[in-house]
């Protein structure tokens, strides 16, 4: 219980944060939009760069985001066979995405952080290019409904500033170039930034639910994705590794285990009005299932033995 | 040691730039941007800071001194601008003197060369000149069409001044920053820096032109460069010699404090008026640019005179 409590009480302020968001959406009008650009386009790529750039980068690496990749895409395709035969609409689609898009940016690199060590929330984030490497291609393919070509699947990745952080990243510590101490300390500022703005994205993406509409059979399905297939495909792989293969140490675990068991992406309700379908009943999945993390992720964490 | 203070201005420049590039290209509007600093970081900071200053009640003449300061140069500035033009250039240079860009501009200066505790000093004496930029800054920028009670309610409006007073109070309590605090106050800090500096290049982005004539220029920059620092130099010669009420850490920020940039939201201010706004941006921009010498020039003449 008294782990429980630590933790509960070092992710608490986040959820100050998304408030503090919320507040700033609804009353002062703080664009969505302004809010996005800023985290995508700049204040993302800079953390990112910084913390690969200082990553002691090992082959064997590479096999986290196959494996974030694999999993994401196995609950999306999941819940979307099974979305198509309980509704056979559109629906589905936005159920796959609210099962398997878990918000692991904004969301779960501050729980990384305050989880893990510089070099491992470096292997965070680069287990994370899995995720946004399966949003760009099974996802995106879900989104439109079949209206697809890698062409534009293509594009749309590299459109992702992240990608070019990372491979610069990867680039200075290959090359041994290293970091001046000025950097590093505008690079703790950008760190700050991100924590402060992106859990704020979150709670300026919600503020713009007028009304709570709660589905239950669409809430169970996508919860029962997000909450508990994508979990368990982490922890079995877990206890495969841990007692068979031995490949990573226990911080890859926790890596692994945190990107599943972060709430749904803030922007589905997004997605939700491109698709023509009520946005109020994405962005309450979302909302919901923020406030539920706050219980799941102690709870898992120490319920899978890592913390 | 001038270099190496150029050197650390350097990153300053940059997020400037970014924030130009953010506001010009990547569809970030400044609104969003201010209302988040306003009402969220800046308050935020605003309350850390004051708990964790080692109070004296003496700290308190600061903000009024600085505040009796301020509306004493601005109204000599008027008087003198008025006697050379009545086309309204009178109101935007009277109005540009009331404060620097002490606190966006001014924080990561502090934060480089002073320790956590006088920032936080540096934070409470912007307060009083801080008060005249909403009040007789605004009015004049208003050409005078302003009661006194819409400025009073523009300063209610601010709530720096809520947060610092509720973080002195908690201070003479005895109250102590919980570690968990002390840490988002270090990314609210992160924050506003980031954002701060890119307000400046985000204001600056968004006007077409650039104009200013020589003699306005000189105006400016005369005010801003030389009667405020020479002001606070004989403030500072008199409690040196005289009054003694503040130790030399005290003098250094309120040295640096005289040399900072006009603040950004002169062009807000002027745009919303009508009252030259490019001249206004134009003026901005180059007491920025000009930052580059006043502020290595004064930690020199901090050194050369002992201060």
């Amino acid at each position: 219980m008294e782990v429980f409590q630590a933790l509960f009480t070092s992710i608490l302020p986040l959820y100050v944060l998304i408030a503090l968001g919320w507040v700033a959406g609804r009353f002062f009008g703080v664009e969505r939009q302004t809010m996005g650009a800023l985290g995508i386009f700049i204040i993302q790529p800079i953390v990112s760069f910084g913390f690969v750039a200082q990553l002691d980068f090992k082959i064997e690496y590479l096999m986290i985001p196959i494996m974030v990749f694999t999993f994401s895409s196995t609950v999306l395709i999941g819940a979307y066979a099974l979305g198509l035969k309980i509704y056979a609409d559109k629906r589905a689609n936005l159920l796959a995405m609210c099962a398997a898009m878990g918000n692991t940016g904004y969301f779960g690199l501050p729980v990384a952080l305050l989880l893990l060590d510089t070099h491992w929330v470096a292997v965070y984030i680069f287990a994370n290019l899995g995720g946004v490497i399966c949003e760009a291609t099974v996802m995106y393919y879900i989104a439109n409904r079949g209206a697809f070509d890698v062409k534009t699947s293509i594009k749309k990745l590299m459109q992702f500033p992240t990608i070019y952080a990372v491979a610069l990243g990867i680039y200075f510590n290959q090359a041994g170039l290293g970091l001046s101490d000025q950097f590093i300390t505008y690079w703790e500022y950008f760190n700050g930034s991100y924590i402060v703005i992106g859990m704020m994205i979150i709670g300026v993406a919600l503020s713009r639910v007028k009304k709570l509409v709660i589905g239950p059979k669409f809430m169970a399905i996508a919860y029962m994705g997000k909450f508990l297939v994508w979990p368990l495909l982490s922890l079995s792989f877990i206890s495969i590794d841990y007692h068979f293969l031995q490949l990573f140490s226990r911080e890859v675990y926790l890596i692994m285990l945190v990107i599943s068991i972060v709430p749904p992406g803030a922007n589905i309700s997004a997605f939700a009005a491109q698709l023509d379908l009520n946005p109020e009943k994405a962005a309450t999945t979302v909302l919901i299932g923020t406030i539920f993390a706050l219980f799941f992720i102690p709870a898992v964490l120490i319920l899978s033995g890592l913390q | 040691m001038i270099e190496s203070v150029i050197v650390q201005l350097i990153p300053l420049y940059i997020l400037i730039a970014l924030g130009y590039v953010a506001g010009r290209w990547l569809q970030v509007r400044v609104e969003s941007i201010a209302k988040i600093l306003i009402y969220i970081i800046a308050p935020a900071v605003f309350l850390g800071a004051m708990i964790r200053v080692d109070f004296n009640p003496a700290y308190l003449a600061l903000p009024l001194i600085l505040m009796m300061l301020s509306y004493m140069l601005t109204g000599i500035v008027y008087k003198l601008t008025s006697l050379m033009s009545s086309d309204g250039m009178e109101y935007l240079i009277s109005g540009a003197t009331v404060n620097g860009n002490a606190i966006y501009f001014g924080l990561p200066v502090m934060l480089t060369f002073f320790e956590p505790e006088i920032v936080a000093l540096f934070l409470l004496m912007n307060l009083g000149p801080a008060i005249n930029n909403f009040s007789l800054g605004y009015y004049l920028v208003a050409r005078g069409r302003y009661t006194v009670r819409e400025s009073l309610l523009k300063l209610a409006k601010m709530p720096v001044i809520y947060a610092a007073f509720l973080g002195l109070s908690l201070n003479v309590l005895g109250f102590e920053l919980p570690a968990i605090a002390e840490k988002y106050w270090q990314n609210a800090s992160g924050a506003m820096v980031i954002l701060g500096m890119m307000m400046i290049g985000l204001g600056l982005s968004k006007l077409e032109a650039l104009e200013l004539k020589l003699s306005h220029m000189a105006a400016f920059l005369l005010m801003r460069f030389a009667l405020w620092p020479l002001s606070v130099f004989a403030l500072v010669m008199i409690d040196k010699n005289i009054t003694h009420l503040f130790s030399s850490d005290i003098y250094q920020i309120a040295m640096i404090f005289s040399v900072m940039p006009i603040y950004g939201n002169l062009v807000a201010y002027a745009a919303e008026h009508n009252l030259y706004p490019e001249r206004a941006a134009a003026a901005v921009l180059a007491s920025t640019v000009f930052t580059l010498v006043s502020i290595p020039l004064m930690f020199w003449l901090i050194a050369f005179l002992g201060i």
